[in-house]
């Protein structure tokens, strides 16, 4: 080697060279071999455990909501509806006070106490708590005192938002870096409100059905939820990478019901009006179905609930229940009035059936064979004693106090007059094992199954009497319906089998299920359960029941059921609640008044059966309370579903107008029972006002108008207004007749074909409403 | 090594600056002797520079004709400056999206950074390292001047570290305090080459000079910068030939200064060693940002989860960008990725070393020796911060840490670690030729001898 390499300076040079080789050295096998030691520490031995716990914090796992079905008519009108709404929540913890600039910061001193941060947050969250108020109208106080606590990481700030005022929020939450979280939601409608409430039901607030049909087809309408697994960022957003797995939400199912909402809003009205006005205690109900498939085309019950909020108690008698209670005594009574509110009364509460169930004792005696429809049985004075010692059945009281005495009578003749008396001898006639089989075979110890929830399911020795266990007295007071409690569904159902040929059907209210694309996924065909009576049988007691109605005849009991024109059968009852005396009069009970009609009796269409629940009006026996409920509901539902009338039962030519006003009406005063007569005497009618009474009518009583004329019932003034008359010169007789009902008149034809060549008033005068135009046909067709 | 400078023109025959004993039989003359013996090989430019103006000597060293620049060390910074890149785009996007709506926002300002960085280093390996001594005591005394400026400069994050002029680049005044050391360090520790073994020139010299950055460091705080510039300088005092008696007390008394600093620390520092004996303690608040670093880098396993694909850096993982970047690097791209990223910064520093044992003087050596010091423990400080393995300091990562200026220094200096290899690979190639000619003359003399 050189020389000049080894010069004496160099060892220090060496020095530096060796000093910086152990140095490298010390680097490279200490520095990095312990830093790749601790890197296989966490990243391979370790590696699980920092895996899930990186994955469990970033693991988002999100339901998401299917779309509840809709719940439609029969017609197609939605009853329920679900629409997607928005849920806009925050977490407050993550709304900081707003940075500060550098000239900011340095104006403080170069640091910043946590007050006045506190301060600066504050001014921030009510900035935010005021543009959020004005998108989301809302109070701004109230989302500010939401937003202002820190450590909170969730509050709720609005439900069931809409479309247009989420996207707003989202978009303001995006441009300003918000934590405001909007997540989709569902809401459920009710576009009719207090409508067909008790068979609709409603839903809890945590999103399931609680009850009538929504809790019923829960599963059909709830859908499945969806589920979407991500990953997300501690603010809570989602991370979009190839970790996301969706699973599509499966929307529910739609209901399409038996049900029709016209039916339902005629059965509707009338019962309303009759709670109302006969002071009705404990709810009336209505239900009108089909005798020969059990559909249900309307279930009513009144008073009840809007079910878009079914929380609020809705009778105002009822609400004031709660008032003056406090604590654990309010949330008890408050919860025992919305039940009672919410309770389908149709199908749930037990009735004492009374006289209607004497349609099922006949049937029994003559389908058993022992009796026939000339069987005759003995109503005498003193009443019946079935067994030695024991007090005598007696008959009804005529409502003057005078008890009923009937003489000898045929079976048709026992339901006419709904002779108790004889009702009991052709029970005993048959005897109880017989009287049993029948009881058992129309359906009265089980439930109808129909498809609604908590259907009241029958009780031993309320609702029915083992036939080993069976007294005589059991057998008696069964026999006219008073020793038993059955469901309005069980008794309209046996009625339904009492018409229609002895079949008991299965009554129901959905007809089908249908997806969201329109295919039918269930269809429920009509199903009897049983053939209970012959057809022969059957066909008596409709000519026995058509008797009772009697075409409205003075006297009959059924008579204000009559709807001129159609063929009506009924049964009344009116039972007493032998364990409700009456609170103002201890020796009396409570009373249920019922009535069941059926249209046409001659060939069974429809049943319409109505019950009040303690009544307490002047009369409160069913032939007077509820057979004009019946009849009323006849009188525009038969049209509607356009049942033929038989031209021998309507009135031709001119017909005097009864008298209506009150109080010159003989019956009762009520709007309802005008119509009741009108019904009896082939008129249409068309209430005019709110009212109760019926303070002016037009056509006026006395004149003589064509039959069939609609009568004007003015219930809000004695005031009739005037109405233009349209032209109908040129028009066909049966369309200038249309014409002139729609605008508020009647005519009356020289010709029932034709033309009309004149009116005998001119187009625009004003006359009365109700006025009778008289129109000159000429020039029969063809 | 490359006997090819960077126009690709081979090395035939020494530069015109060559050493003035190397060649007796060149044209020029012969400058006369030093008389100062241990200064030793010193190269006569330097020399001359000192008789010339400086801007002049610069400028004209700049279009010297050089010794090639070390290829290997280029090749690899070159591979760890796009890899750093690279890992920080991809864990910086999901920040900066989230932050500032746009997933550029620190990749573009950095990559600039990277480009004029680059450029400049280029540069700067052009220019005589000797040149840059004369710049030493002036920079340390603007560094200091600086250092107490920055105090009353307006804080960022609650703290006084950076140079913070409104329209200007925020500048950290710790990375320019670390070179200003290295620079300083290097030209005393040359002159004082024989001395070093004295306790003056050896440890109070240097220990003199670190105390008031030190202070002032403190002041910022800036408890990372601090460790650092004593670690540079107890390297440099190492390598430069401190007693090695002296250095173990001083050593072992300014690890105890530390020690006792930590142990006593209310607070903020209290709570940092709490977390790193367990990081798992308070993962909702003051070990958040450990835990969730050993999270990030613990689910990498062997290969990671792929480039781009982790979830950690989804907010779940603050500083991702900066101080945990490497954990980032770890989840996507696993244990195998994070042993490539050591290898190519152990490479880095030996590649260093290399230059720094074959530079032509001691300042050079102490020079790059220093400024390896300075990636090297950044280096291992961040990653083993990251793995736990010290208490959370806040150290970036070089070269893969987000920020402009940062970046702009680390490349500067490693402009002057070119500057050094410049000089040594020539040194090398002049000897290598002379050897070749004296080996020549010694055969022909042998061929002569033969022939007599």
């Amino acid at each position: 080697m050189n020389k000049q390499t080894n010069e004496p300076q160099s060892g220090g040079n060496r020095s530096l060279k060796i000093r910086s080789f152990v140095l490298l050295g010390l680097f490279l096998v200490l520095g990095c071999g312990l830093l790749v030691w601790r890197l296989y520490t966490w990243q391979i031995v370790r590696h699980d455990e920092m895996l899930n716990a990186a994955a469990s914090q970033q693991m988002k796992d999100m339901t998401i909501t299917p779309q509840r079905g809709q719940i439609y008519d029969a017609t197609g009108k939605v009853l329920a509806k679900s629409s997607i709404v928005w849920t806009i929540t925050a977490d407050p913890s993550q709304i900081k006070a707003p940075s500060l600039t550098k000239a900011e910061l340095e104006a403080m001193g170069g640091t910043e106490s946590d007050e006045s941060k506190a301060q600066r947050r504050a001014a921030r969250v009510q900035t935010i708590s005021q543009d959020l108020a004005s998108i989301l109208s809302m109070d701004a106080q109230e989302i500010y005192d939401k937003l202002i606590d820190d450590s909170k990481q969730y509050v709720l700030l609005a439900k069931q938002v809409d479309k247009p005022v989420a996207d707003q929020i989202s978009q303001y939450a995006s441009e300003n870096k918000l934590a405001i979280i909007v997540s989709q939601d569902t809401k459920r409608e009710y576009p009719f409100g207090a409508f067909a409430a008790s068979v609709l039901g409603f839903m809890h607030a945590d999103g399931y059905g609680f009850y009538g049909l929504e809790q019923y087809y829960e599963d059909v309408l709830a859908g499945t939820p969806g589920r979407l697994v991500s990953q997300r960022t501690p603010t809570g957003g989602e991370v979009a990478n190839d970790d996301r797995v969706l699973y599509e939400a499966k929307d529910g199912d739609n209901l399409v019901l038996t049900l029709d909402a016209e039916i339902q809003a005629i059965a509707e009205k009338y019962l309303e009006n009759s709670v109302k006005v006969n002071n009705v205690t404990e709810r009336g109900v209505v239900i009108v179905m089909d005798v020969n498939t059990g559909a249900i085309l309307a279930m009513a019950t009144k008073p009840d609930f809007d079910p878009n909020d079914p929380m609020t108690i809705y009778d105002p008698e009822r609400a004031a229940l709660l008032e003056g209670l406090e604590g654990e005594e309010y949330t008890r009574v408050q919860g025992e009035e919305r039940q009672r509110q919410w309770k389908n009364k149709t199908i749930t509460d037990l009735y004492t059936p009374g006289s209607v169930f004497k349609l099922v004792t006949t049937s029994a005696l003559l389908d058993s064979g022992a009796g026939t429809v000339n069987s005759s049985f003995n109503c005498v004075a003193g009443g019946y004693t079935v067994l030695p010692g024991t007090k005598p059945y007696q008959c009804a009281d005529n409502g003057y106090g005078v008890l009923g005495v009937h003489g000898w009578q045929t079976p048709a003749d026992v339901l006419a007059n709904s002779c108790n008396q004889a009702t009991i001898q052709e029970a005993l006639l048959m005897g109880k094992e017989v009287f049993s089989d029948y009881y058992t075979a129309f359906g009265f110890t089980e439930t109808t199954g129909i498809d609604l929830p908590a259907e009241q399911y029958p009780y031993e020795g309320i609702s029915y009497y083992p036939e080993e266990d069976m007294s005589l007295i059991d057998l008696a007071s069964t026999s006219f319906g008073q020793a038993q409690k059955v469901t309005p569904i069980q008794m309209a159902t046996a009625v339904c089998a009492v018409v229609n040929g002895g079949y008991l059907v299965q009554p129901h209210i959905v007809s089908k299920i249908v997806d969201n694309d329109g295919n039918v996924v269930e269809e429920f065909e009509p199903s009897a359960k049983r053939q209970v009576i012959s057809e022969e049988t059957s066909a008596a007691l409709r000519v026995m029941m058509e008797g009772v109605v009697d075409n409205g005849a003075d006297g009959a009991a059924g008579r204000n059921a009559y709807v001129a024109g159609y063929h009506i059968g009924g049964k009344s009852g009116t039972s007493e609640k032998l364990d409700r005396p009456k609170a103002d009069d201890p020796t009396s009970y409570e009373k249920v008044s019922s009535f069941v009609g059926v249209v046409p009796i001659d060939d069974p269409e429809i049943l319409v059966l109505a019950f009040v629940d303690e009544p307490h009006a002047e009369t409160e026996f069913g032939s007077m309370l509820s057979a004009p409920l019946v009849g009323n509901i006849i009188s525009e539902v038969a049209p509607y579903l356009g049942i033929e009338t038989d031209p021998a039962l309507l009135p031709t030519g001119n017909v005097t107008v009864p008298n209506l006003v009150s109080p010159a009406n003989p019956s009762y005063q009520q709007w309802d029972m005008a119509q009741v007569e009108l019904n009896k005497k082939g008129f249409a009618h068309r209430r005019v006002g709110t009212g109760d009474l019926v303070l002016a009518q037009s056509p006026a009583a006395g004149e003589k108008v064509p039959a069939g004329s609609t009568v004007y019932l003015f219930t809000d003034s004695a005031d009739i207004p005037n109405v233009p008359v349209p032209n109908v010169v040129g028009k066909s007789a049966a369309l200038a007749k249309q014409i002139l009902t729609a605008a508020g008149l009647n005519a009356s034809l020289s010709a029932e074909e034709g033309t009309v060549t004149a009116q005998s008033a001119a187009e625009n005068t004003e006359v009365k409403m109700g006025s009778v135009i008289t129109l000159t046909v000429t020039g029969a067709e063809g | 090594m490359s006997t090819r400078d960077m126009s690709g023109r081979p090395l035939r025959r020494p530069p015109v600056s060559g050493t003035a004993r190397s060649v007796p039989v060149r044209p020029e003359p012969v400058p006369a002797p030093r008389p100062a013996p241990r200064s030793g090989r010193m190269r006569p430019v330097a020399n001359q520079a000192k008789k010339e103006p400086l801007l002049k000597a610069l400028i004209q060293s700049l279009f010297k004709r050089q010794g090639p620049i070390s290829m290997g060390l280029l090749a690899n910074l070159v591979v760890l400056l796009a890899f750093g890149l690279i890992v920080l785009f991809s864990a910086s996007y999901a920040i900066a999206y989230y932050k500032f709506g746009d997933s550029y926002h620190y990749i573009r300002s950095q990559a600039l950074y990277a480009l004029v960085g680059f450029a400049a280093m280029l540069v700067i390996s052009r220019v005589d390292y000797r040149l840059l001594l004369r710049f030493a005591w002036p920079l340390y005394w603007v560094t200091l001047i600086l250092l107490v400026a920055v105090l009353f400069m307006p804080p960022i994050n609650n703290v006084h570290r950076w140079i913070n002029i409104k329209g200007l680049p925020t500048v950290q005044v710790g990375e320019i305090a670390k070179f200003s050391i290295v620079l300083l360090l290097a030209t005393l520790f040359e002159k004082n080459r024989s001395r070093m073994h004295n306790f003056r020139q050896g440890i109070l010299l240097p220990g003199v000079l670190l105390v008031p950055m030190i202070v002032l460091l403190r002041l910022e705080p800036h408890n990372s910068a601090m460790i650092l510039m004593c670690c540079i300088t107890a390297t440099l005092m190492f390598v430069g030939g401190a007693n090695l008696m002296w250095f173990a007390i001083g050593g072992g008394a300014a690890a105890g200064g530390i020690a006792l600093l930590l142990i006593t620390s209310k607070g903020y520092v209290q709570e940092r060693l709490s977390g790193w004996l367990d990081p798992f303690s308070d993962v909702l608040d003051s070990t958040m940002q450990t835990a969730q670093g050993l999270y990030t880098i613990g689910s990498g396993g062997w290969f990671g989860v792929g480039l781009g694909n982790s979830t950690q850096k989804h907010l779940w993982l603050s500083e991702a960008q900066n101080d945990f970047i490497f954990a980032i690097l770890g989840e996507e791209l696993g244990f195998v990725g994070a042993l490539l990223c050591i290898a190519l910064f152990a490479l880095l520093v030996a590649q260093g070393i290399y230059v720094a044992a074959n530079a032509p003087d001691r300042a050079g050596s102490l020079l790059v020796v220093g400024i390896m010091a300075q990636i090297g423990f950044q280096f291992f400080f961040n990653i083993a911060v990251v793995t736990n393995t010290i208490p959370n300091t806040g150290i970036s990562l070089p070269f893969f840490s987000s920020g402009g200026t940062s970046l702009l220094l680390l490349l500067g200096e490693m402009g002057v670690v070119f500057s050094v290899s410049r000089a040594a690979n020539q040194a090398r190639a002049e000897r290598k030729a002379r050897e070749a000619e004296e080996k020549a003359r010694q055969e022909a003399h042998v061929f002569r001898a033969d022939k007599t």
